[in-house]
């Protein structure tokens, strides 16, 4: 290990004690799921509280897979969200490009009307919605799920790809118009690879919602062939009470390609991987 | 070869005689989405196609949380269940609102009369005179009480408290108070449970309806019934017994199960939990103690049929169905559910049960909260924020109430401002 | 004919008889509108089929007694004027104010901080990013029930260990005093997601400058101030306008953990908002409220969008 300068070994040093800290009070809350899916349910409330639980009780997670149709949720829940966030990355990322990288009269006023979609509660939204997708025969499908979200993506995906293409420099584009490329050609070969990151915070944000999403499976999905897993979540919270060690076994299983997806997509907005083409 | 044209030729020989029989399908949608609930009305649902071929019920369970938001959106959308699962309290609106269909003629047809359900339900079934929901299960609050504690302190386990200045007494003899205040046991308290401040009242002797059918929540009688709780709740130290319930948990750690509680109000499924979680607790169940009449808080889920259904006498056929004898009497000897059928909720079998025939006698006495159309959920937004203020020491209880009342008052008339 | 770029290095040209041809927008200029339509397209045709129905509906719904069952009957504005005269309207925008103006600039700080922490080349800072960026990826009814027992006054976590310091915790959710503020710390528990963002953002900041700040003789206090922020800003721009839109609708802790209480201390906007439509069945009233609710995000974020010019830099412009 090479020698550190003090100052910057003091400074190493400070940075690791604050994000063990940190860490430390915001594990607590998942080390206790983990705990309480491993739990006999006689120990779930006791007091003081078990952490490390005896005997380990795996079986849980098994009962946890077999009290709804797990596999079914999974799958529909895979294809639902995979889906929607190629088409919300996608599709805002190219919407995005019209809103920064072009000028036009009216540009400005209409993006502040597309940010102005997401300040009306979704709540007085969901009938008149309901009534549409009723009309054309989608309702009891996935469609009503997916096929929104390759129509720009959502505005906060929109907003977060128009934030991201200001910082980059308009001499790129400009480059390339004079040597007489087309818009489009400039969008997917020069402006959307230099953005990764926001590429990849998109898609992390696009799976997450969704993956989790409950209230639109909830209103659209009525056969339970097409449920997905947030359905099969509630199914532990009975009127008479919650079934915690099993809610906590399969919720943990249902954040794991959340996580997984996460850890791999790091590297698109860490420090080096980002870069493409022409100088910074 | 000669196997496949033979059952090509079965095949269509039942696809065309099944088109032959023109079957009708019915929806229903209900709650019970998992566990033995949903078991239960698969094998009710299967009995019900096979005994009726011409008719299909199809039937779909959405968890109670997200139920009605599904219910509603496609109620609205006009593609709602032919038959639907309801809460039983507020069946007046949607016959207000022509939501669902009259039963009378259906009822009178088939000889079923309104009386073969519990009295208590009969105010929610009726809007203007015609029946419109019939009472799939209620249920009822009696006082469980722990035998092995009065033991402890000296009470008779057989006499559970009549009245309310036997229950207050009985309170201090069973609570176990520290010396630094800290509470290990609690002998009752009114806010734990499953009581509401409405069923004291009734105890108290108090109407929450008056002579013209307005809602008055400030009367001398219900006043006096805070007043009790709040004596109870302070008693020991406000903060200690809010400490001490917050930290409460449900399923096998209920206060109640374990020892925290001796004396609590809770409806009539909770023996089938006890039985489950705590099997060696001794417990014994009796009627709510009163302080001027007996009284039981009941509430339910209905079942209605829609008015845009294009099948109602197939949905009728399946209605009756739930609610003939022999399968109400299933579902509560299987679910431990309070069912509205009478005949079926006292058959001698389950009335064997002393913790059941307790709960029996209670349906005899039970009350329904009053529906009011202009303010559907008053007991949450008029009295509940005021019951908490009194119970925090912030108001009095007179000024509580009558904050309530006056917020009640409000409320209603906000909603005819905006008719 | 030659390319569109390059008009600029070419004499203007002349009319017939000599004198200046008068102006014409240029090619390119009408090129960037066509393209501009046609790559806002797909949102504007999504628009048409999917929301803009909705919403025209919703604003209609407003001037109506709107029970979901039954057609809604036109009644002016008597929505509006008895939302004014509703005591609950008003507790519940002061509930939803003191959340947001709270736990938004709280979430900003601690997101940037996390995220310039997080953005060092040191060993194990992937683990740390997981770690950090887990919470946000719960959500739904299951993790609500979480953090009522982390809240718990009697055995949950943040008491117990306030114990071990000797302090006596107060009764957080069951308490009219601590309930909001429960609710703010369990929303700093998300930040990860907000660090997320600063961390893409973070990218896009050339190394150069810092290189050209240190030669300067610039410590980490002055990098931070003419270097990180001002080239951050439109990414801190983002987080503050979607944290405050996203904050003033908070419903799902008040539906799964409090019901509003105690004493109303959490009823929150968008809360009461779907209680008075999908428990009460009053749709008109609660689309007014939702209407009102716009108005009052749509002045905050022009008021917002007009002051960032003066602090938020696009290096394209």
């Amino acid at each position: 290990m090479r020698k550190l300068m003090p100052a910057r070994r003091a400074y190493v040093l400070t940075v690791y004690a604050l994000l063990i800290i940190g860490s430390i009070s915001f594990l607590f809350p998942l080390l206790w799921m983990v705990s309480t899916a491993l739990k006999p349910t006689s120990q779930i409330y006791a007091y003081p509280p078990v952490w490390w639980p005896s005997p380990l009780d795996w079986a849980n997670f098994r009962e946890a897979i077999n009290f709804f149709p797990f596999w079914l949720y999974f799958r529909n829940s895979a294809i639902v969200t995979v889906l929607v966030v190629i088409g919300s990355v996608y599709s805002a990322a190219f919407v995005a490009y019209g809103f920064s990288k072009l000028n036009w009269k009216g540009r400005d006023w209409l993006f502040f009307f597309v940010l102005a979609t997401l300040m009306i509660p979704a709540q007085v939204l969901m009938i008149p919605q309901y009534v549409i997708f009723t009309r054309i025969g989608w309702v009891d499908t996935l469609l009503p799920l997916i096929v929104p979200a390759f129509f720009g993506g959502g505005a906060f995906n929109i907003f977060l790809f128009r934030q991201y293409y200001r910082t980059i420099p308009k001499e790129y584009s400009d480059a390339a118009r004079i040597d007489g490329c087309s818009e489009f050609r400039i969008f997917w070969q020069i402006v959307l690879p230099q953005s990764k990151p926001a590429m990849a915070t998109a898609a992390i944000f696009a799976f997450l919602w969704t993956w989790n999403d409950f209230m639109g499976p909830v209103i659209y999905l009525h056969s339970p062939q097409n449920f997905t897993l947030p359905i099969g979540l509630r199914a532990f919270q009975q009127q008479t009470g919650t079934e915690w060690d099993l809610l906590m076994a399969a919720s943990l299983l249902v954040m794991l390609p959340v996580i997984v997806l996460f850890f791999f997509l790091q590297r698109y907005f860490v420090a080096g991987m980002s870069m493409s083409g022409l100088n910074r | 070869m000669k196997r496949i044209l033979r059952n090509l030729g079965i095949g269509l020989a039942v696809s065309i005689g099944s088109a032959a029989m023109a079957q009708s399908t019915v929806t229903f949608w209900h709650i019970y989405d998992s566990g033995d609930a949903l078991d239960f009305i698969n094998e009710v649902v299967n009995d019900f196609n096979t005994e009726n071929p011409d008719v299909i019920v199809n039937h779909l369970g959405t968890n109670f949380w997200d139920y009605w938001t599904r219910l509603t959106t496609a109620m609205a959308a006009g593609t709602g269940p032919d038959v639907s699962l309801n809460d039983l309290g507020n069946v007046a609106s949607r016959a207000a609102m022509g939501v669902i269909a009259p039963l009378d003629e259906f009822m009178a047809a088939d000889g079923v009369g309104i009386d073969e359900y519990w009295e208590a339900t009969h105010p929610m079934l009726q809007f203007e005179g015609s029946t419109y929901a019939l009472p799939l299960e209620t249920d009822v609050r009696a006082l469980y009480y722990n035998k092995a504690h009065f033991a402890e302190v000296g009470l008779d386990p057989e006499s559970p408290p009549a009245n309310w200045a036997e229950l207050s007494e009985y309170t201090d003899l069973l609570t176990n108070q520290l010396d630094n205040g800290r509470l290990t046991r609690v002998g009752f308290n009114p806010t734990w449970g499953n009581l509401g401040i409405y069923t004291l009242a009734w105890l108290n002797g108090a109407e929450l309806l008056d002579a013209d059918g307005n809602l008055v929540l400030n009367s001398p009688e219900m006043i006096e019934t805070l007043e009790f709780m709040v004596d109870l709740q302070t008693r020991y130290g406000e903060r200690e017994v809010s400490s001490f319930s917050a930290s409460f948990g449900s399923g096998a750690t209920d206060p109640f199960m374990t020892g925290q509680v001796s004396m609590i109000a809770e409806n009539n499924t909770f023996a089938a939990q006890i039985r489950r979680f705590a099997p060696d607790l001794d417990f014994g169940v009796a009627a709510l103690p009163n302080n001027d009449s007996p009284a039981s808080w009941s509430n339910g889920f209905s079942i209605e049929i829609a008015s845009s259904s294009t099948n109602k006498e197939a949905a009728w056929r399946f209605m009756s169905y739930l609610m003939s004898d022999e399968v109400q009497a299933a579902y509560a000897a299987r679910n431990g559910s309070m069912v509205g059928n009478q005949a079926a909720a006292t058959a001698p079998e389950l009335m064997e049960d002393e913790v059941w025939a307790v709960m029996v006698e209670q349906m005899g006495i039970a009350q329904f909260r009053p529906f009011i159309m202009e303010a559907p959920t008053w007991y949450d937004t008029a009295l509940q924020p005021e019951v908490d203020a009194a119970l925090l020491g912030r108001k009095s209880a007179q000024q509580a109430l009558d904050d309530a009342q006056a917020s009640l008052e409000a409320e209603v008339q906000r909603y005819l401002d905006t008719q | 004919m030659p390319a569109a770029g390059n008009e600029v290095t070419h004499p203007r040209p002349t009319s017939k008889s000599g004198g200046p041809l008068k102006p014409r927008r240029s090619r390119l200029s009408r090129n960037e509108t066509i393209w501009g339509w046609t790559f806002v397209s797909p949102w504007i045709i999504g628009f048409f089929a999917f929301t803009a129905l909705p919403i025209a509906l919703s604003a209609w719904y407003s001037f109506t007694a709107y029970n979901i069952y039954q057609p809604p009957r036109f009644i002016g504005t008597a929505n509006y004027t008895v939302l004014m005269t509703d005591p609950l309207f008003w507790t519940a925008m002061y509930n939803t104010f003191y959340y947001t103006f709270i736990s938004v600039p709280l979430m900003m700080v601690i997101a940037l901080f996390l995220a310039l922490l997080l953005n060092t080349k040191l060993p194990g800072m992937g683990v740390f990013r997981t770690i950090y960026f887990l919470p946000s990826v719960l959500s739904g009814v299951g993790v609500a029930l979480l953090w009522m027992w982390v809240f718990n006054p009697g055995s949950g976590l943040i008491n117990s260990v306030l114990e071990i310091f000797g302090i006596r915790g107060p009764l957080w959710l069951h308490s009219p005093e601590w309930s909001k503020p429960a609710m703010i710390i369990m929303s700093l528990w998300g930040v990860g997601g907000v660090m997320v963002i600063n961390l893409a953002g973070l990218q896009s900041i050339p190394g150069s400058l810092y290189d050209a700040a240190k030669i300067d003789g610039a410590g980490w206090w002055a990098q931070l101030r003419y270097v990180t922020i001002p080239m951050l800003s439109p990414t801190l721009f983002f987080n503050f306008i979607t944290l405050t839109i996203g904050s003033l609708q908070i419903f799902t802790q008040a539906y799964v953990m409090t019901d509003g209480g105690p004493v109303n201390s959490t009823l929150f906007y968008v809360f009461y908002l779907f209680n008075t439509a999908f428990e009460n069945l009053r749709m008109g009233y609660a689309s007014a409220m939702a209407w009102i609710l716009f108005l009052i995000i749509v002045g905050f974020s022009l008021f917002q969008i007009r002051m960032s010019r003066r602090w938020v830099y696009y290096e394209e412009s």
